[in-house]
C-alpha cells in the first residue's frame, strides 16, 4: 500500500509542476512552525525508560535541561547546561557548580534540590521507581548536595564518561517540587523543566505543544510556538509540507527526495547520523559458527546499498566509531571487507554447508530502520549469491521479533538492530550495545571474554591511553569474531520549507533552542 | 406481538455482545506477551517479572478473565499498560473526534447518496442517469487511503484550499470526511437506484400516476417508504464498515481518533485499549444492527408480526 500511495504522490507532484501549482507559502520570517513526525512518546517524562526512544530524542531537547551538554552544533565536546561547571574531585566523585538564576517554566528557582529529585525516590535509580529502572549509568552510587549550588555525584567505580553520561536526555532535569506535589498520571503529560519551550499542551500522544520560554537562561527562543504533530504516513507527511502545513518533516526516505524538492521553496536537510546499523548473528543456532558469521559480512556489498538505497548519503563506517570521538577515533580502523571469492571459501569450511544449508529466518520490521527492507531485501540477495539461503519474515513489532522457544532461546537466525551513540565517547556507542548484559551476549551467545575484558577497561580506566588502546582492541575482536554484520552509518533526513531556520545535528535530536537557532 | 418481536431481537444483541466480551479477551491473550512488546530491548528478566506483576499477566488464565469480568460490568475497562491512565479517559479522549467523523460522514453519504439514487432511478437511462451511477461506481470502487491521498494532493498541495492533516478546525474535517462520505455514498445511491426501480413499477405507483397524483408526493410519500427497507439494512451494515474503514483514513490524514488509537495500541500490545476498542466498535455494529431491526419492524408491520409469531 505504501509503494502504492508513494507512485500516487509521485504522479501528482509532477503533474501539479506541469500545470503550474506551487508550493511557496509563508516566505516571511516564520515566528510559529508545526514539525510532522511519525511518532512521539507516550508520555512527557524524560526519565520514563519506555520513552527512550527515537520519538523521544525528536522532542525533549526542547524542553529540558540537562547538567552537562554536548556541544552537538560544533562537535567540540562537553559544554556546560544546568552546570556551569566542574571539576573531578578524585577517581569517583565528579563536583559540580549549578547555574544561579536558571527557573523552571513554573517560575520557580533551579537548585540542588532538583538533581536530588533526578536521583531519588520514584525516579529510575531508586528501587521504588514508577518510571523503570535505569540502564545508561549502572555506576551511579549517590548524589550528595553540598550546598543549594553545588552538588557530587559519586560513582562506585571510576567512570571516565560521567560527564558525557549526564548529557543523556533522561537525565533531563525536571523541578523536584512540582514532581512531589503532583499526582504522576497528571504530572507524566507536562512535566516542569528549565527548557528553551515551556509544554502548552500534550494531546495523547498525537500532538504536542510547545511555547518560547522568554525567561531562558540560554537566550531567547527563536520560536514563538512549535506544535509537533503525528503524521505517520510518509506521503501524507511529503503532501503536508508541500500544502504548507507543515514547516518541517522528519524521517523522509531517500527514494523520496526528488518527490520533496519537486516542490519550491522546499528542501531536504539531514544526512549520517552516529548510528550504525547492522544485522545480529543468533549463535545459539548450531550453524551460526566463524566461518559462516565472517562469509555472511564479506557476501555484502554496502558500497552498493549505501549508492542505490541512499543514494550515497551515508557512509560505510570503520567499525561502530565516529571522528566526533576525537581523540578515541581508530582512524586507521578498516572497514568491514567485501569479497565474495573470500566469502565463499569460509563459507565452504562452515558447519552450515555440513548441515545442508538450512533456511535461515531473517526476522525485519517494516521500516522500523529506514530503508529497513529494501536493504534486507538485497542482503539476501547477495548472500544467495555464494549459497547462503535466508528468508525475511515481516513482523509487526519486536515481541515478534524476538520470539523464543521452550528454552527461552530467541528463534531467528538474524534480526536488525542499530548502534546507537548518544555521545561522543565509545562506552556510548560500542561498549553500551555490546557488554555482557546487552542482545549480543545474553539472547545471541556472542561469546567474547576478551572484548568484555577490554570494555570494563574502557568504561573504568581515566588514563586516556589506555581507553584508547581498549578500544582498538574491542573493534578488532569485533571483526575477527563479529556478532554482527555491519551495513552502514544510519542517517536521518528532514523535509524543510527554506524560510525555517534549522540546521539538523549528527544525530537524532532535534534542537530548537538558541543554541541551534538564534532569535532575529 | 410487537413487544416480543423487540425483546428477541434485544436478547440476540444481548448474546452477541456476550460473545464478543469473551472472544475478545481471549484472543488478544493469545496474540503475545504484552511484557516483550512493551519493554525496551534490555529489559531484565527481573524488569519482565515486574512488569507482569504489575498488570496481573502473571496469574492463571481464568483468574485474569474473572477480574476482567467482574470489572468489565462495573464498567472498568481497566488501565492503559503505556501510561497507567484509566482506558475509559483514554478511549473517551478519542471517541468524539471519531464519532464526529464517522457521524458527519454518514450524514454527507446519506444526504449526497439518497437523493442521487432517486433522481437515478427517476431518470432511468438518460446520461444524467449513467453519469451518476458511473461517479457511484467509482466511489465505491476506489479504496479509501487512495481517495484520500489523492484529495490531499489536489485540495492541499495543489489548490491550497484544505488542510492535508489534523483535527484543529471544521476546514480539517472536509477531506477526511468526503473520503469515508464518497465511498459509502456511491453504495447508498446505487442501492437507492435499485430500490427505487423496484417500487416504481408496483402496481399502486402506475395507479397513483393514472390517477395523476403530484410526483413528489408519489416519490417522497409512496415510493420512498416502500423503498426503505434495502437502503436501511445497507446503512445499518455500513456503519460498522466506516468504523473499520476509518482505522486507515485516520491514519492518513492524521485525525486522532480511536482508528489511531488501536493501531498504536495493537503495536504494543496494550491489551487493556485493545479491548475496550474493540469492545466500543462491537457495541456500535450490535447496536446499529439493532436499530436497523427496529427500523424494520416499524417501517414494515409485516415483518414485527411474522417474526414476533415465531
Amino acid at each position: 500500500m505504501k509503494r502504492f500511495l508513494m507512485v500516487c504522490l509521485m504522479l501528482f507532484v509532477a503533474l501539479s509542476l506541469f500545470a503550474g501549482g506551487s508550493g511557496e507559502k509563508k516566505a516571511a520570517a516564520v515566528e510559529e512552525i508545526v514539525v510532522a513526525v511519525p511518532a512521539l512518546p507516550a508520555t512527557m517524562e524524560p526519565g520514563d525508560i519506555s520513552n527512550q526512544t527515537v520519538a523521544m530524542y525528536k522532542v525533549f531537547m526542547n524542553m529540558y535541561d540537562t547538567l552537562i551538554k554536548i556541544d552537538y552544533k560544533n562537535n567540540t565536546g562537553t559544554e556546560p547546561g544546568l552546570a556551569e561547571s566542574w571539576k573531578r574531585i578524585d577517581d569517583t566523585t565528579l563536583e559540580l557548580y549549578l547555574r544561579k538564576g536558571a527557573k523552571f517554566h513554573d517560575g520557580s528557582e533551579f537548585t540542588a534540590d532538583d538533581v536530588l529529585t533526578l536521583f531519588g525516590p520514584r525516579r529510575p535509580f531508586s528501587k521504588d521507581s514508577i518510571m523503570g529502572k535505569d540502564k545508561n549509568f549502572p555506576n551511579f552510587k549517590e548524589v550528595q548536595k553540598i550546598d543549594d549550588y553545588t552538588v557530587r555525584i559519586i560513582t562506585k567505580k571510576p567512570d571516565p564518561a560521567v560527564e558525557q553520561i549526564l548529557s543523556l536526555p533522561s537525565y533531563s532535569i525536571i523541578s523536584g517540587k512540582g514532581f512531589n506535589s503532583t499526582d504522576f498520571k497528571e504530572w507524566q503529560f507536562k512535566p516542569i523543566g528549565t527548557g528553551p519551550y515551556k509544554i502548552v499542551e500534550f494531546l495523547d500522544a498525537e500532538s504536542l505543544t510547545l511555547e518560547a520560554n522568554e525567561d531562558y537562561w540560554g537566550g531567547k527562543p527563536a520560536y514563538k510556538k512549535i506544535t509537533f504533530k503525528v503524521v505517520p504516513e510518509v506521503a501524507a507527511r511529503i503532501a503536508g509540507l508541500a500544502a504548507g502545513d507543515f514547516n518541517i518533516i522528519t524521517d523522509v526516505p531517500p527514494d523520496m527526495f526528488s518527490t520533496v524538492e519537486a516542490t519550491p521553496n522546499v528542501e531536504i536537510v539531514g544526512g549520517a547520523i552516529t548510528t550504525a546499523r547492522t544485522i545480529y548473528y543468533n549463535m545459539h543456532k548450531p550453524y551460526m559458527d566463524l566461518h559462516l558469521r565472517h562469509a555472511m559480512t564479506y557476501a555484502i556489498d554496502r558500497e552498493l546499498l549505501v549508492k542505490t538505497l541512499w543514494n550515497g548519503m551515508v557512509e560505510v563506517p570503520n567499525g561502530i566509531q565516529w571522528p566526533v570521538y576525537g581523540d578515541m577515533y581508530i582512524k586507521e580502523h578498516p572497514k568491514a571487507i567485501y569479497d565474495v571469492e573470500l566469502a565463499k571459501k569460509e563459507l565452504a569450511q562452515s558447519e552450515y554447508v555440513k548441515m545442508g544449508s538450512p533456511v535461515m529466518v531473517y526476522r525485519v520490521l517494516k521500516d522500523y530502520y529506514t530503508g529497513e527492507l529494501d536493504t534486507a531485501q538485497a542482503c539476501i540477495e547477495m548472500w544467495k549469491k555464494i549459497g547462503i539461503n535466508v528468508e525475511i519474515q515481516v513482523c509487526e513489532n519486536w515481541a515478534q521479533v524476538n520470539v523464543q522457544d521452550a528454552n527461552g532461546i530467541r528463534t531467528y537466525d538474524l534480526r536488525n538492530t542499530s548502534h546507537n551513540g548518544l555521545f561522543p565517547d565509545p562506552v556510548s556507542g560500542l561498549w553500551r550495545t555490546y557488554k555482557p548484559s546487552y542482545d549480543a551476549t545474553k539472547w545471541n551467545n556472542w561469546n567474547a571474554p576478551d572484548f568484555h575484558e577490554q570494555g570494563g577497561i574502557l568504561e573504568s580506566s581515566t588514563d586516556p591511553a589506555v581507553r584508547r588502546a581498549a578500544f582498538k582492541k574491542m573493534l578488532e575482536i569485533w571483526d575477527a569474531n563479529p556478532p554482527a554484520v555491519m551495513l552502514y552509518s544510519n542517517a536521518v533526513f528532514f523535509g524543510k520549507q527554506k524560510n525555517v531556520d534549522w540546521t539538523p545535528y549528527g544525530c537524532q535530536f532535534m534542537d530548537f533552542g538558541p543554541d541551534n537557532v538564534k532569535a532575529k | 406481538m410487537h413487544v416480543k418481536y423487540f425483546l428477541v431481537k434485544t436478547l440476540r444483541a444481548f448474546i452477541t455482545t456476550f460473545l464478543l466480551v469473551v472472544f475478545v479477551f481471549f484472543v488478544l491473550r493469545i496474540t503475545g506477551d504484552p511484557a516483550q512488546a512493551m519493554l525496551p530491548d534490555d529489559a531484565t528478566e527481573e524488569d519482565y517479572i515486574e512488569f507482569r506483576q504489575i498488570w496481573g499477566l502473571d496469574k492463571p488464565l481464568m483468574e485474569q478473565f474473572w477480574v476482567y469480568c467482574k470489572n468489565f460490568i462495573h464498567g472498568d475497562f481497566g488501565q492503559s499498560y503505556k501510561d497507567g491512565r484509566d482506558v475509559f479517559e483514554v478511549i473517551s479522549q478519542r471517541l468524539p473526534k471519531s464519532v464526529w467523523l464517522m457521524g458527519m460522514s454518514i450524514i454527507f453519504s446519506i444526504v449526497v447518496g439518497l437523493p442521487l439514487g432517486i433522481y437515478a432511478a427517476l431518470h432511468r437511462n438518460s446520461f444524467g442517469d449513467r453519469f451518476v451511477m458511473g461517479a457511484a461506481v467509482f466511489g465505491f470502487s476506489m479504496p479509501n487511503f487512495f481517495l484520500g491521498i489523492m484529495f490531499i494532493l489536489i485540495f492541499s498541495m495543489k489548490l491550497h484550499w484544505l488542510p492535508s492533516a489534523g483535527s484543529d478546525t471544521w476546514l480539517h474535517l472536509l477531506l477526511p470526511m468526503i473520503t469515508i462520505g464518497m465511498t459509502r455514498m456511491g453504495s447508498y445511491a446505487r442501492y437507492t437506484r435499485s430500490a427505487m426501480l423496484n417500487v416504481l413499477s408496483k402496481p399502486y405507483i402506475i395507479t397513483a400516476k393514472a390517477k395523476g397524483a403530484n410526483r413528489n408526493r408519489m416519490v417522497y410519500l409512496h415510493a420512498l417508504p416502500n423503498a426503505a427497507i434495502p437502503i436501511v439494512t445497507v446503512i445499518g451494515t455500513s456503519i460498522g464498515h466506516m468504523v473499520g474503514g476509518s482505522v486507515v483514513i485516520e491514519n492518513v490524514f492524521a485525525w486522532p481518533g480511536v482508528g489511531r488509537l488501536l493501531v498504536s495500541s495493537v503495536a504494543v500490545r496494550d491489551l487493556p485499549v485493545v479491548q475496550a476498542i474493540v469492545i466500543v466498535m462491537g457495541l456500535a455494529m450490535v447496536l446499529a444492527n439493532l436499530l436497523v431491526d427496529f427500523t424494520y419492524g416499524l417501517l414494515d408491520p409485516r415483518i414485527r408480526i411474522t417474526a414476533g409469531d415465531k
